[in-house]
């Protein structure tokens, strides 16, 4: 029962429950036919209605991972007329780049410093939001709000934010502890400001996500908690965050992968500036493709990045997911 | 029932997908031609565009142009590559004029030299502004027609100046006056918190613009610009141009420390415009917001003279892409002379705040009393006779980004001046070996 309540929270698991329905409705008529015709019929359907997603995931997703694995062996830039097979050359190359090494480690910067602070904050804001009050919904509205604005628009609105001299964060911060900084020129603070906007941006959205997480934990649990006695303290941590771990965990994936998706506001606030500080991977690959015309190089760059996305998403559903699955 | 729906539904999406693959048909009869074109500086200049687009088409029965939006710069070159390595390349777009060598390379664009022979050739050329044309060509052949040109000056604030008892007739001659003027313009509070700049120089965006500037003004004779194959970006003179803006920074400290950047770019004209700062160097592209924005007396100057006067120029120029059949490019170079003509011309750079391409421009009656309004628009016409020619080599885009980093980390103190041009030159002097 717990489990089942578990299974349709977040929506990539609500989504498989879909497709299971139509197989079902379909199996009634099919009684008068011999079994392995059915059988048949009812692969055969499946297959059909799988086809949609499929065709879709083949000509934007298979079809384009394959052609860039093949470019990725190639040096192919836009100034030679013929790609010339290099086998594992632009690999290489990458591997020896300085600025690749430095655009790593500004990509672990930004996934470990905006994960942990974005979920844990998710996580506190539905918390709060969750209990019935007259400004919960103008709050959740209110902590939304930043995930409803294209993030171009948002990047812009804290370009001036960050502005030194007469941009908010200065103003405030002169007030209280003396301003100065050029935030997004110091080479020191330019990446957490960029973090910044990124956690500011998606906080609001994920905790939508523990707030329907939330919705499924039975009242009957905190119930029994009560008449027990357990303090606030002990009911989170023996029912409310064990029970949320699905949707931690789904939450846990959309945001790493996220943390490698963010480029936006990069190319809006700082172009990967100063001296490459903030340059994270997709935006090296974007100025590699599309700026210097290397599509060689882009491809070796982008099939990395593919494997560490992969990396993630088996990391999660393949070990995490096995340990934080149980019945209650 | 409800199968049969689904079905219509289908058919209905895919008969959209087949007709929104098809191409568009122009006028009957008519040469369509497309032109990218980009969007470089604020302001409703879409409107103003389209509404040429639409008056060339009037006049003009035989030509269908069509104006195709591709964002900014970098976005336009980057759809222009894509069309070409995709084989469908524009028959004309207006890039950004350093581009030359890139689209060169791929073989993507034709030499103009025999469409201007026809035109009234060198007469015809001369007059429009040759520091415009300096880069426009390679290897004695022209391959480009300016039209959204820039170039950086300097701006001031005259209040200011009166204020700190300079003056306000003329903006500071050489580097010497810049640091003079600049102490003085420089106001700290009771604390030691700057309240009021001297100077900011966006030496570096997303490119290495300002700074350009900079290296011409200290004689440095910087890249190759016959054939665009070599950079010299650790001469002493290039060291001597970057010390100097280290030292604006840290020695006199009259302009705010930290590396330049893009965000920087956008801030200079805003503390102008708000007097945090008394002197400025940023495009003329963005006199007309200074224009509509300053509260105070300003004025307009060249960029101070180091060892000589100097500045590059910018901004874009049309180019006629190759593979495209002998009527398109004849209809491509009707509308370029079209939209150069002084009367078109002079109707955009007021319009945008560009410098004027020809010399006839200035002449117009419109030109004429816009520079009775803004005298000051005619600066950089002036700095034109002074300026050298924008970096424009193989590979520009990375190799100027290699400029800007070095730059960058110069700035903010994680390499010595010497030790930051040295690794743009050694990666510059690498990536261009294979020309």
């Amino acid at each position: 029962m717990a489990r089942r309540a578990l299974r349709a929270g977040p929506p990539i698991f609500s989504f498989v429950a879909q497709t299971e329905v139509p197989t079902l409705a379909a199996a009634a008529p099919a009684a008068a036919t011999s079994a392995s015709a059915r059988r048949r019929r009812r692969m055969a359907q499946g297959y059909l209605f799988l086809l949609p997603s499929l065709a879709l995931l083949a000509t934007f997703t298979y079809y384009p991972i394959l052609t860039t694995a093949e470019l990725s062996l190639y040096r192919a830039t836009a100034t030679v007329r013929s790609h010339a097979f290099v086998g594992t050359g632009n690999y290489l190359t990458i591997a020896a780049d300085p600025i690749f090494h430095q655009v790593l480690r500004n990509s672990a910067e930004f996934l470990a410093g905006t994960v942990p602070v974005t979920v844990a904050l998710a996580l506190v804001l539905a918390l709060m939001l969750n209990r019935p009050h007259l400004l919960v919904t103008p709050f959740r509205t209110a902590f939304f709000y930043p995930a409803l604005l294209p993030l171009i628009g948002a990047a812009a609105i804290w370009l001036f934010v960050y502005t030194p001299g007469y941009g908010l964060m200065d103003v405030y911060l002169k007030r209280i502890v003396g301003g100065g900084v050029a935030w997004l020129q110091d080479p020191t603070w330019a990446l957490p400001a960029v973090m910044l906007v990124s956690v500011w941006k998606n906080a609001g959205y994920y905790m939508l996500f523990y707030l329907a997480g939330l919705q499924t934990i039975s009242t009957e649990l905190y119930e029994a908690a009560r008449i027990e006695g357990a303090s606030a303290w002990q009911v989170f941590r023996s029912i409310t965050f064990p029970l949320l771990g699905p949707t931690t965990l789904f939450v846990l994936v959309i945001a790493s992968i996220n943390a490698f998706q963010s480029v936006d506001q990069i190319w809006i606030m700082t172009a990967g500036g100063p001296d490459n500080t903030t340059n994270v991977l997709l935006f090296y690959i974007y100025q590699t493709a599309f700026m210097f015309f290397d599509f060689g190089k882009a491809a070796a760059l982008t099939i990395f990045l593919l494997a560490v996305l992969m990396g993630i998403a088996a990391l999660s559903f393949g070990v995490l997911e096995r340990r934080i699955h149980y019945e209650v | 029932m409800k199968r049969s729906m689904q079905y219509a539904l289908l058919l209905t999406a895919l008969l959209l997908a087949a007709l929104s693959g098809a191409q568009g048909v122009g006028a009957q009869g008519a040469v369509t031609i497309r032109c990218y074109y980009p969007i470089g500086v604020s302001g409703p200049l879409n409107a103003v565009m389209t509404g040429m687009f639409n008056e060339f088409n009037a006049s003009h029965p035989g030509i269908h142009a069509e104006p195709v939006f591709a964002g900014n710069y970098v976005e336009t070159m980057a759809k222009a590559m894509t069309a070409v390595l995709g084989g469908t390349p524009p028959d004309l777009a207006i890039l950004d004029t350093p581009e030359l060598y890139s689209l060169l390379d791929r073989d993507a664009i034709i030499s103009l030299d025999d469409l201007v022979a026809k035109s009234g050739g060198k007469a015809w050329l001369d007059d429009y502004y040759g520091a415009l044309l300096l880069n426009n060509r390679s290897n004695g052949r022209l391959y480009s027609i300016p039209w959204q040109r820039s170039t950086p000056i300097f701006f001031y604030n005259k209040d200011l100046f009166r204020k700190a008892g300079l003056d306000p007739s003329h903006a500071p001659k050489n580097w010497d006056e810049l640091v003079q003027d600049a102490q003085k313009l420089t106001i700290r509070d009771s604390s030691g918190q700057v309240t009021q700049w001297g100077v900011e120089a966006p030496v570096v965006d997303t490119s290495p613009w300002v700074f350009q500037g900079f290296l011409i003004e200290a004689g440095a004779n910087f890249f190759d610009s016959n054939l665009g194959k070599w950079v010299k970006f650790n001469t002493p003179e290039a060291v001597g141009a970057l010390q100097f803006i280290l030292d604006l920074q840290t020695k006199y400290k009259v302009h705010p420390t930290g590396p330049s950047s893009a965000a920087f770019w956008g801030q200079v004209p805003q503390d102008f415009v708000q007097q945090k700062v008394a002197m400025i160097y940023t495009s003329t592209g963005n006199m007309t917001f200074i224009r509509t924005n300053a509260k105070f007396d300003w004025n307009a100057g060249f960029m101070p003279a180091g060892k000589k006067y100097g500045a590059p120029t910018g901004g874009g120029s049309f180019y006629v892409f190759s593979h495209t059949p002998q009527d398109h490019v004849q209809a491509a170079w009707t509308f370029i002379t079209w939209m150069t003509s002084p009367a078109n011309a002079a109707r955009w750079s007021i319009a945008t705040g560009y410098v004027p391409i020809r010399k006839t421009e200035l002449s117009t009656p419109a030109f004429a009393s816009y520079l009775q309004q803004v005298p000051q628009a005619l600066t950089a016409t002036l700095q034109l006779r002074v300026a050298g020619e924008q970096m424009t080599i193989h590979d520009v885009d990375q190799v100027g980004t290699m400029l800007v980093t070095a730059v960058q980390a110069a700035q903010s103190g994680r390499l010595t001046t010497q030790a930051a041009l040295d690794r743009a030159q050694r990666d510059a002097t690498q990536l261009l070996s294979k020309y």
